[in-house]
């Protein structure tokens, strides 16, 4: 009878054009992905757009991003456009977030709470250090604070925020200097619905780059040291509940991959999605994008046989908790090999979000190639549902996999099913913030 | 019977060019060590060529400092805006950041992964703030926050920033607004040489270029020089051609690893080094005479001669030709400040140097501590301080990124963002 079945599927697909993408589905597995859009391609950036951020609140995704060039001479600026649960969207010419006359603005991040979206950024107006502002904007896409709030505007560096929403208001991280300290601090302080600004707490100190997330009990802060990303957890109050200062190797990751995360449950704690090593010259790295469950205790609990070496997976049997992998594909050699076989690398980041029932990834995959062979290009976006760390598409179901760079993934879900994923798609060097629709199973 | 080199303090008789002077043997780019005179065998210390320590100390080892200059241990591999010290993400693992220095400080640091992914070129104006110049992303030709990255090449003759790869060498140009903007110099982008085929000199646009360059220098006459795998090429009055190359060796070619900051600029417009970089007959520094085309061995041991084949291979300093080699490849990038040549290596854990208005002998200058030396704790706080002793500095993979002319040496760790440092003699040059 399934084979039966599995003929007739086929011959659909052979047959039919409504047939074709009922087969696609079959073959990408829990997910389907709806076609692309553009979010202001003709915006004040010219060519250059970056850092997409998404979210999901009374029936619309607000996307924000860095529209422009954010270096010297730069002017880059935060956007923000609302995307409908159809994928239509809303504000084509986008809602610029903080208008202001100089200085550049980057790295938005963006969370929903009773009402209103929050939005956070470094702004760098007095041209000397960053400072980590914010501002809210209603789901009709208005925004609520004419003036940011300053979440960390002292002197030196304050930078690379993060904000996750949880019962009692806005949860904003980010990392800072205070005084003559030679290493940077995590901070978190409160932002309520209302723009009320808490005070500020050091949460770890010699870390930097946090990134946050709600299980429904705690958050977890996940940071960047000098050769490790490690993490704690922080109850609703901002008191940090466990942060030991000596880890087991299940207490943090080595190196400093980009990491993404969600929160599952308060029993199930946090799911977790990081790269493996980069290429290197001595062709021993290995390209892997991987998935772990954090525990509600802290630890990491991923598959039987995932090992941090660089060398290549315990006993040579691919971990089951590698969503994608260069292990055991064609191994490119050092310079002077041949360029026309580009190897699949993944590498690079990744976005997680809820669908309701399972947590739903989106990675970043490279080929390599280029003029030495060593360099990272056309990137792609696959997708999967996780149950825990536990991939359920795999290889993955094809998000942007056209010969331009799709880079730089961003994921909000609607609780039902409904996500969006927002990326970079960069082609003849002209950067777009593009978007598609995911629909689980 | 054991050759044995005298120590003397003091300068030798009139016609002894090539006996010993200070520490070792007078110059001498060639021709294994001679034999010490017997009137100095009689009045110094004795030290056996065929066991020297592969440690020798420099007469400077006490005056080296070693400042943080941009980058912070932890600050992550993101953020590239702000105070240079509290930036992250300079000079990722694999791939050595190179660093040009303008003459009005402005400093230009090239970062990214091996293989050229991820780069971008960020500068630290002399007031200490970093900012973003070029990203990983963009066009080869227009405002300069819209263009892709490549990495620094200064230009002396026009003082203007050029940017070498992507198949091209590019220009930095002030427009009457005072805004930057990139211009295509040489080259076609994005297109390489034919595999197989010699690359196409001619019209400066219309030539090919190797994208993944090995170092490219310009000299005061604005002549630009442009090493590839296969040979060196010249950029001079919108023209490329190919230099021809005469090796006075029977090991020919060159045989490149890893990294393309392999070329400086020598003592003259018209002398060049080019470190080539790996193999058994390879492994060494070569001396270039663009002039001529000539490639003379300065430093890395021949084996093929018959020398001290126990050392080839290992940090090993001392008569640069038959006695000092690096592990894994060679390096040497010239000082002009020090008349110096910087020998470094990929696992380098020292950073040594061969003078060459010296004996020429490679020696140890920093990251090491000697004998006498208490060794002070050393970890991320001292590698993120200021003024740190240079023999105490203790660090793995520590490689040249590059000089300024005030006498500062830009050193950066090629397995960590750890960013950039600034080291400099402090009896001799500025802070």
């Amino acid at each position: 009878m399934k084979s039966i079945a599995a003929t007739a599927l086929v011959a659909m697909c052979l047959l039919a054009q409504p047939a074709k993408s009922l087969c696609d589905d079959a073959a990408a597995g829990g997910v389907k992905v709806g076609e692309e859009l553009v979010l202001m391609a003709d915006g004040p950036g010219q060519t250059m757009r970056s850092y997409p951020a998404v979210a999901f609140g009374k029936d619309v995704f607000p996307v924000a991003w860095q529209e422009g060039w954010q270096g010297k001479e730069g002017s880059s600026r935060i956007f923000l456009a609302r995307v409908g649960l159809d994928g239509k969207i809303l504000d084509p010419k986008g809602i610029e977030i903080a208008a202001c006359k100089t200085g550049v603005q980057e790295y938005p991040r963006v969370a929903f709470l009773d009402g209103v979206f929050l939005v956070v950024w470094n702004d760098m107006r007095n041209g000397k250090d960053c400072d980590v502002l914010a501002a809210r904007v209603s789901p009709a896409g208005k925004v609520l604070d004419e003036k940011p709030i300053a979440v960390a505007a002292g002197p030196r560096t304050q930078a690379m925020p993060d904000v996750a929403a949880d019962e009692n208001g806005f949860m904003v991280v980010w990392h800072g200097f205070q005084d003559k300290d030679m290493f940077p601090k995590v901070f978190a302080a409160r932002v309520g619905a209302d723009g009320a600004l808490g005070n500020p707490a050091v949460l770890t100190a010699g870390a930097s780059c946090p990134r946050i997330a709600w299980n429904g009990k705690e958050h977890l802060v996940i940071y960047s040291t000098n050769r490790r990303k490690a993490w704690l957890r922080m109850d609703p109050a901002g008191k940090v509940v466990w942060n030991p200062e000596r880890r087991t190797w299940s207490e943090g990751l080595q190196g400093d991959p980009f990491c993404s995360m969600c929160g599952l449950s308060r029993e199930k704690g946090w799911a977790m999605v990081y790269h493996g090593g980069q290429p290197n010259w001595w062709y021993r790295a290995l390209g892997i994008q991987r998935t772990a469950r954090i525990t509600p205790a802290g630890k990491i609990d991923a598959a039987p046989g995932d090992v941090m070496g660089h060398y290549g997976p315990k006993g040579g049997v691919v971990p089951p908790n590698w969503l994608d992998t260069s292990y055991r594909k064609k191994t490119q050699r050092n310079v002077g090999g041949s360029a026309a076989t580009p190897t699949v690398f993944p590498y690079g980041g990744s976005a997680l979000a809820q669908d309701g029932r399972h947590c739903v990834v989106v990675w970043q995959r490279y080929y390599m190639g280029g003029a030495s062979n060593l360099e990272l290009v056309n990137g792609d976006l696959l997708a999967s549902r996780l149950d825990a760390w536990k991939p359920l598409d795999k290889p993955g179901v094809p998000v942007a996999t056209s010969t331009a760079e799709e880079i730089n993934p961003a994921l909000a879900g609607n609780g039902s099913g409904k996500l969006l994923c927002v990326y970079e798609k960069v082609v003849d060097g002209r950067t777009s913030i593009a978007a598609r629709t995911l629909q689980t199973r | 019977m054991k050759r044995k080199l005298r120590i003397v303090g003091a300068a030798l008789a009139a016609g002894a060019a090539l006996w010993l002077v200070g520490h070792g043997r007078a110059a001498d780019e060639s021709a294994p060590p001679p034999s010490p005179p017997g009137a100095a065998a009689a009045t110094a210390p004795a030290m056996d060529l065929d066991n020297l320590p592969t440690t020798i100390f420099d007469d400077s080892v006490g005056d080296w400092v070693v400042d943080r200059f941009a980058g912070n241990s932890l600050t992550g591999s993101v953020l590239y805006q702000g105070p240079a010290r509290e930036v992250g993400g300079l000079c990722t693992a694999h791939a050595p950041g190179q660093v040009v220095a303008a003459p009005d400080g402005t400093v230009y640091i090239m970062c990214g992964l091996s293989g050229g992914s991820y780069e971008r070129l960020v500068e630290v104006s002399p007031d200490g703030t970093l900012r973003l110049l070029m990203g990983e992303k963009g066009l080869i030709e227009g405002p300069i926050g819209q263009c892709r990255a490549s990495r620094p090449l200064w230009n002396p003759k026009e003082n203007t920033l050029y940017l070498a790869g992507l198949n091209c060498i590019r220009k930095v140009v002030k427009k009457p607004d005072g805004s930057s903007w990139v211009e295509l110099v040489a080259g076609i982008p994005y297109k390489a040489p034919e595999p197989k085929a010699p690359p196409k000199d001619g019209p400066a646009k219309q030539a090919t270029l190797q994208s993944f360059y090995r170092g490219a220098v310009c000299n005061s006459r604005g002549t630009i020089f442009w090493l590839e795998d296969r040979g060196l090429r010249k950029i001079d009055s919108g023209t490329v051609s190919s230099i021809p190359l005469k090796f006075t060796e029977k090991t020919y070619g060159f045989h490149f690893i890893m990294r393309q900051n392999l070329l400086s600029l020598g003592e003259d417009d018209d002398t060049l080094y080019i470190s080539d970089t790996y193999g058994g007959g390879h492994q060494r520094v070569l001396k270039c005479d663009v002039k001529t085309g000539t490639l003379t061995r300065v430093c890395g041991i021949n084996t093929a001669v018959g020398n001290t084949y126990k050392r080839f291979g290992k940090a090993a300093d001392g008569p640069p030709l038959s006695h000092a080699s690096e592990n894994s490849g060679i390096t040497g990038h010239y000082d002009p400040f020090y008349n110096a040549l910087w020998i470094n290596g990929p696992d380098a854990r020292r950073m040594r140097w061969m003078k060459l208005d010296g004996d020429r002998w490679v020696r140890t200058v920093m990251c090491a501590a000697r004998p006498e030396t208490k060794p002070q704790p050393f970890g991320l706080k001292e590698l993120n301080s200021l003024g740190v002793p240079g023999e105490q500095v203790r660090c793995h993979y520590i490689y040249y990124a590059g000089t300024d002319s005030r006498g500062g040496l830009y050193l950066v760790r090629w397995t960590e963002t750890d960013g950039v440092w600034r080291a400099y003699n402090k009896k001799e040059a500025k802070p």
